[in-house]
């Protein structure tokens, strides 16, 4: 199920909320827990099992690993792997099996491999891999407690908010807020609201950068032109960003509405002056999971530039591979630890001294590239529209039919221009603080951009069937 | 903070409103059978089973009865076309919003030809574009040339109309450029240039549509029944025989209040509508024509007419349907008063429904639909001529052309 639906709003959170603040304290866990179950089931109830077998293994693990921890280094070690490697398998063999067999069958003598055809990928099993792993690391380092309960354990896992797209929590930042937190409505109220911002950005943004993109990805294919190859990698930089970013914040206002407080997952990204910058800003809860469970392990910077860029390396490498099971994602980390590794040696201390308006260019240049990899599965595809962007291979610069949709697409390009940066937010703030007015409108203003909303997936599902071929 | 407070009540209880009136008016709204405005069934509570919840196909349905039966459904489809005018961006759904109430289609899923699959081998469909593949309309205007030399060896002339889309008529009611259209219509006629009866009949709508007479719908991809008269017109005139004057016909209203395919694909709910017409002969009072429509290739199981005109449809919102009632498979129309007429067949599409009441005053007509048969006979003996009437949409979306070529190999 996802949030911008209308069987999400009017059916599953409505029914959510009743049972939820209708039943005693104790019990809200558990109505979190089958309402999570549900809302993952919804689509793919098979993969229900996946999860849960999952889940088992890292909650059963658990105890070994917290029981030897301190009394038998090795044992607590294997448990952990054991742990850790029975999550990572079913990751690879979901993820993965189809892309290593597609590409050992281009080996001479392996032709005769075909993928799995019934092989699917389960929904979020990326993001909810990576909580679980956190878990048996934090228990096994001891930076949180061992969770005794099912169903606490369960919810973090399941917790439907954040189970499809993150924000990847870390077990260590929520541990507590499992069993002891409260609900009232000062965080319902706020996040009711976020849940709207969020709503309103993956709806109003995202959707309609979607449509310039398959517009003119369509268009490319027949015949590209400069300004279609920009329009396409500028229209595919908004939407991902809107899309993604709404869906972190729908997450985190749905949290909040139960109590919860999820850490941010991004900070005004577009703004960065450097791919460093952009990194710190960008699905902060990755590069943070991937920041201290694989890069600080394997060493981090503290044992020589060389050893540091390896592990830059490493973690690029792994961080395109996560993002899903193709090359060009692949190509994509591979892109992003390069430019990470340049900047470090040299041109990040350059950059500084920048004006900021070039040192902006410079990473929203380089970001949009990378979105340019990241979108284009077909890595020739991809280089065709690379070389659009500079003319090679263009038919011409501009078609009339270009700058007439450049033209009626320029007030929502200046709305994701500006909604990218962090001026809305501080005008909100300022006003909220002068104007007892304009708090008085906020609510109202929540209303209307909720009902414009539902209004637009209302229209998104308008099918008209219509006698057309014939 | 006493007032922050009491806005978070406000807060709170504007959402849980807005979410809780309209989950109960879900509720308690009667489900709806159909929807007049997609022209389509509406999705019911679908019944549950385990086998159904764990196909996942319980969920994708009870999505479907959300979005087919929520509340105020048209209001907020006019809520988003109305905002989507405030941001200026003149479409909507892919339809051009012109001057005058003047919409068209923009984009269509043109083929190269190719079935295209994804790297698991799921189908995929082609996107929507405003650009055609210049291969497909060669081979399919290749495929009509070896029709046209086959039928010639038999001394059967055929004759080939392929009408604009509205889009590559009505360009001066819109703002979008009309070089889409150019680069087709180029393309097309340099590769009809080999035929010795095309048709072309592009710079004629156009010029009529900026003279301001009304050829195409406003709110349906088709010609209007005058776009079909010009049409037989011409067709005439290729064939070197005497078309009757406009003067001649009297003119019927069906229907003024037609909303067609265009106007709901671009959920345009309260558009300018159209008037749907349709022509007869005045000194048709001794002229009988009877119409034999079947849904099977042989054309024998069917039903006989004695009208081409379904006035039923005009209740219904497929008002272009009362044109020898709607797609059939096979139509036949022949003239009851016993005298001799020319015989023809006509290959088309819908564009051809409202103007075979036109090739009807002169010949005994067949009625193909190209895109229902498979394979198509043509005895030479039995067709003074042949007529392909198909639109552009058609030859750019499709490849039903392509079976003109075997139908070239059958001709004997």
């Amino acid at each position: 199920m996802v949030f911008s639906s209308l069987v999400f709003i009017f059916a599953f959170l409505a029914v959510l909320l009743v049972l939820y603040f209708a039943v005693p304290k104790k019990l809200r866990m558990l109505v979190l827990f089958a309402v999570s179950l549900l809302f993952y089931g919804w689509g793919e109830p098979v993969f229900i099992i996946v999860m849960a077998v999952s889940i088992a293994s890292a909650y059963g693990f658990g105890f070994l690993i917290a029981k030897y921890r301190e009394t038998n280094a090795k044992k607590a070690k294997l448990y952990l792997a054991l742990s850790l490697g029975i999550n990572l398998a079913f990751l690879l063999f979901f993820k993965y099996t189809n892309f290593f067999i597609r590409n050992l069958a281009l080996l001479p003598g392996l032709s005769a491999l075909t993928p799995i055809p019934w092989l699917k990928l389960p929904i979020g099993i990326s993001f909810y891999t990576f909580q679980i792993m956190s878990y048996s690391i934090d228990v096994y380092r001891g930076d949180a407690a061992l969770q005794r309960r099912l169903v606490p354990f369960g919810t973090y896992v399941t917790l439907f908010p954040q189970l499809i797209a993150g924000p990847i929590v870390r077990y260590k930042d929520i541990d507590e807020q499992l069993t002891s937190r409260t609900e009232n409505v000062d965080k319902f109220a706020l996040g009711a609201r976020r849940f709207v911002a969020g709503l309103a950005k993956k709806i109003l943004l995202a959707d309609a950068m979607a449509e310039i993109v398959r517009y003119a990805d369509a268009s490319l294919a027949v015949s590209p032109t400069v300004v279609s190859a920009w329009m396409l990698v500028i229209a595919y930089t908004f939407q991902i960003y809107f899309d993604f970013s709404g869906y972190s914040d729908m997450a985190i206002g749905l949290g909040r509405m139960f109590g919860f407080e999820f850490l941010e997952n991004f900070n005004y990204p577009y703004v960065s002056r450097s791919i460093t910058e952009f990194w710190r800003r960008w699905h902060i809860s990755l590069s943070t999971w991937f920041k201290e469970y694989v890069y600080i392990p394997l060493g981090g910077n503290r044992k020589g530039k060389l050893k540091q860029f390896r592990n830059i390396a490493v973690v690029w490498l792994l961080t395109g591979f996560w993002h899903g099971a193709s090359w060009n994602f692949l190509i994509w980390g591979v892109y992003f630890g390069v430019l990470l590794i340049i900047e470090k040696v040299f041109l990040l201390k350059r950059l500084e001294k920048l004006p900021a308006a070039v040192s902006r260019i410079y990473a929203l240049f380089f970001i949009a590239v990378g979105w340019l990899i990241f979108y284009h599965t077909d890595v020739s595809a991809g280089v065709r529209c690379l070389g659009a962007m500079f003319g090679i291979g263009a038919d011409s610069f501009a078609s009339a039919t270009d700058l007439y949709d450049l033209l009626r697409y320029l007030p929502t390009f200046a709305i994701c221009a500006v909604a990218s940066t962090p001026i809305p937010k501080k005008l909100f703030e300022r006003l909220h603080e002068k104007y007892s007015a304009f708090r008085w409108a906020v609510p109202a203003m929540m209303l209307a951009v909720l009902f414009v909303a539902v209004a637009y997936i209302v229209s998104s599902t308008f099918s008209p069937f219509l006698y057309y071929i014939f | 903070m006493k007032q922050q407070r009491i806005i978070n009540i406000v807060t709170t209880a504007l959402f849980a409103v807005f979410v809780f009136v309209l989950s109960l008016a879900f509720i308690f709204t009667p489900d709806k059978e159909s929807s007049q405005t997609e022209r389509r069934k509406l999705q019911q509570f679908p019944e549950f089973n385990w086998g159904s919840f764990s196909s996942g196909k319980f969920g994708s349905q009870i999505n479907e009865y959300f979005n087919d039966q929520f509340p105020l459904r048209e209001t907020f489809l006019e809520i988003k076309t109305a905002f989507e005018r405030l941001l200026l961006k003149r479409e909507n759904n892919g339809v051009l919003i012109g001057k005058d109430g003047q919409l068209a289609v923009r984009l269509f899923q043109a083929t190269d030809g190719e079935i295209h699959s994804d790297a698991d081998g799921n189908y995929i469909e082609e996107p929507y574009t405003d650009k055609f593949y210049e291969a497909n309309v060669k081979s399919q205007l290749d495929a009509i040339k070896e029709l046209e030399s086959s039928l010639a060896e038999k001394g059967v002339k055929l004759y080939v109309l392929l009408p604009p889309r509205t889009v590559d008529v009505a360009c001066s009611a819109f703002y979008y450029p009309s070089e889409n259209s150019d680069a087709l219509i180029r393309c097309v006629r340099e590769n009809a240039a080999g035929l010795e009866n095309f048709i072309d009949m592009y710079d004629i709508y156009r010029a009529r549509y900026d003279n301001g007479e009304y050829v195409y719908y406003k709110t349906d991809h088709h010609w209007t029944t005058l776009g079909a008269y010009y049409a037989y017109a011409e067709l005439c005139k290729a064939a070197g025989v005497s078309a009757l004057a406009q003067s001649s016909f009297t003119v019927n209203v069906a229907a003024d209040d037609f909303t067609g395919t265009t106007a709901a694909k671009g959920g345009m709910l309260h558009n300018d509508t159209d008037t749907v017409e349709y022509w007869t002969a005045k000194d048709s009072s001794n002229v009988k024509l009877k119409m034999f429509v079947s849904n099977d290739y042989s054309g024998k199981n069917g039903e006989t007419r004695d009208s081409l005109f379904d006035l039923s449809y005009i209740d219904g919102y497929d008002k272009y349907g009362m044109f020898l009632s709607g797609t059939n498979v096979y139509t036949e129309i022949t003239h009851s008063d016993g005298a001799f007429h020319k015989k023809a067949l006509l290959l088309k599409d819908s564009f051809g429904h409202s103007l075979a009441q036109f090739l009807a005053c002169r010949y005994d007509l067949t009625v193909l639909n190209l895109a229902d048969l498979a394979k198509i006979n043509i005895d030479p003996q039995e067709y003074d001529c042949v007529f392909i009437c198909y639109n552009l949409e058609n030859v750019i979306t499709a490849r039903h052309l392509l079976k003109l070529r075997w139908a070239a190999k059958l001709v004997e």
